[in-house]
């Protein structure tokens, strides 16, 4: 998200929190008034922003108009939306947001809990679920993203994992930001699987599924990264490979 | 006050330049009352909890009036989520996430209820009809008694059964993250 705020290091120091408040309530107006705990490190501190603007005009109703949150590289629902209130204290609230939901149930049956920072990831968007297209010239077009940097490489393959290829990366390259990439590709008309993977600045490599769920289990769904298949029938017929 | 807090109502006039986002004098300074609407909040150790409470029997009268349409008679879930049971399934295939079987804190019930519950007119409990419909769901997951009595005292002592049973991410273990090196 680019667009105009007051960094959030702006507000700490101008209510003066207590030294020991190391974190951070964000709660939003909305019906729901969604509150989630938010740890107060040195680089939430330099890089979270109440945004008021993007794009050049006021944020949208549907984007937390008048203000939110913005929280590069963490979970989505820590930008909290339509924010109305932070408050300060030495521990986290423990609210519904950070236990009954957003915690990665393991294989075990223990959960994960604060496990903020979002995982390295990528979806090939062009072609992908529910569109058509035809043998001969395609362009392979998708979205990557890391919550621990910038993007380094995103490689792309055609046959199903087989083989890999470099995609381009459109500059510039930001740091926990989307990086569109992209890759020329003759379709030869059989039936087969694309799918991408990311790699970003500090070497995290974006899981396969069967990788991801041998750590995390099959319930672990709120921070799910694997890669991500799509399966082209011979009609052109872009469906999710797990469909 | 042990926290300095930040209210936001008024704080930002929508868009102006940066250069005069950065001015601290202008919109005006929320009112106690302003506050007082907004500050619900509640901690697992209890810090936030109002004044008041409810007894099992008040609860089931509030769940049947505002809650079992979506949640189902008892909380055994319906169009929303199930509340009870599921206790010994969190390691199975289909995991049941119930507030018996996962919730690791009972003051989240009052935190989230207050302010979220019932789904189409949130905010419309008082402190006592939320102590109440808390008690209740603790005594169908048999974590109170029939006679068991919330308030801002006891609810923070319960101890509830997943309560051991998150594990932190090592990045932002709250045991961890800010302790003196």
């Amino acid at each position: 998200m680019n667009g105009p705020g007051v960094p959030l290091k702006f507000l700490v120091d101008l209510v003066a929190k207590d030294r020991g408040s190391n974190w951070m309530l964000a709660e939003g107006g909305d019906a729901a008034g969604v509150d989630r705990s938010i740890p107060l490190t040195e680089e939430i501190l330099n890089e979270a922003f109440v945004a008021y603007g993007q794009n050049g005009e006021p944020l949208r109703p549907a984007h937390g108009f008048p203000i939110r949150l913005v929280m590069p590289g963490f979970e989505g629902n820590l930008n909290i939306k339509w924010l109305r209130h932070l408050k300060f204290g030495d521990q986290p609230w423990m609210t519904r947001w950070e236990t009954a939901r957003y915690t990665q149930v393991l294989a075990n049956g223990k959960a994960e809990q604060f496990q903020l920072r979002m995982g390295t990831n990528s979806v090939i968007t062009t072609p992908s679920g529910m569109m058509e297209i035809r043998p001969g010239y395609n362009r392979i077009s998708g979205l990557a993203w890391s919550g621990y940097g910038k993007i380094a490489k995103v490689d792309v393959s055609t046959d199903e994992g087989e083989s890999w290829r470099p995609a381009q990366l459109n500059m510039p390259v930001l740091s926990k930001a989307q990086t569109r990439f992209q890759m020329d590709w003759v379709w030869d008309g059989k039936p087969t699987k694309i799918v991408s993977r990311s790699t970003d600045e500090k070497g995290n490599v974006q899981p396969d599924r069967k990788s991801f769920i041998a750590q995390e289990g099959t319930n672990a769904v709120f921070h799910y990264h694997a890669q991500q298949t799509w399966s082209i029938d011979e009609a052109g017929r872009v469906r999710n490979a797990l469909a | 006050m042990l926290w300095r807090e930040l209210f936001l109502a008024s704080a930002i006039t929508i868009g102006a330049p940066m250069s005069q986002a950065f001015s601290t004098d202008f919109g005006r300074p929320a009112t106690p009352d302003d506050i007082k609407l907004w500050d619900i909040d509640v901690r697992s150790d209890g810090k936030g909890l109002p004044d008041g409470s409810g007894t099992v029997a008040q609860g089931r009268q509030v769940f049947a009036d505002n809650c079992a349409a979506c949640h189902g008679d008892n909380g055994q879930g319906g169009i929303k989520d199930r509340l009870v049971g599921g206790q010994g399934t969190l390691a199975s295939e289909a995991p049941i996430k119930t507030v018996d079987s996962f919730w690791p804190y009972a003051t989240t019930l009052f935190d989230y209820i207050y302010r979220a519950m019932p789904y189409p007119t949130p905010g419309s409990l008082s402190n006592d009809d939320t102590y109440a419909v808390a008690d209740y769901l603790l005594n169908l997951n048999g974590i109170l008694p029939d006679d068991g009595k919330l308030d801002r005292e006891s609810l923070p002592k319960i101890k509830m059964p997943n309560r051991g049973g998150f594990i932190p991410d090592p990045e932002f273990d709250p045991a961890r993250l800010f302790s003196k090196r």
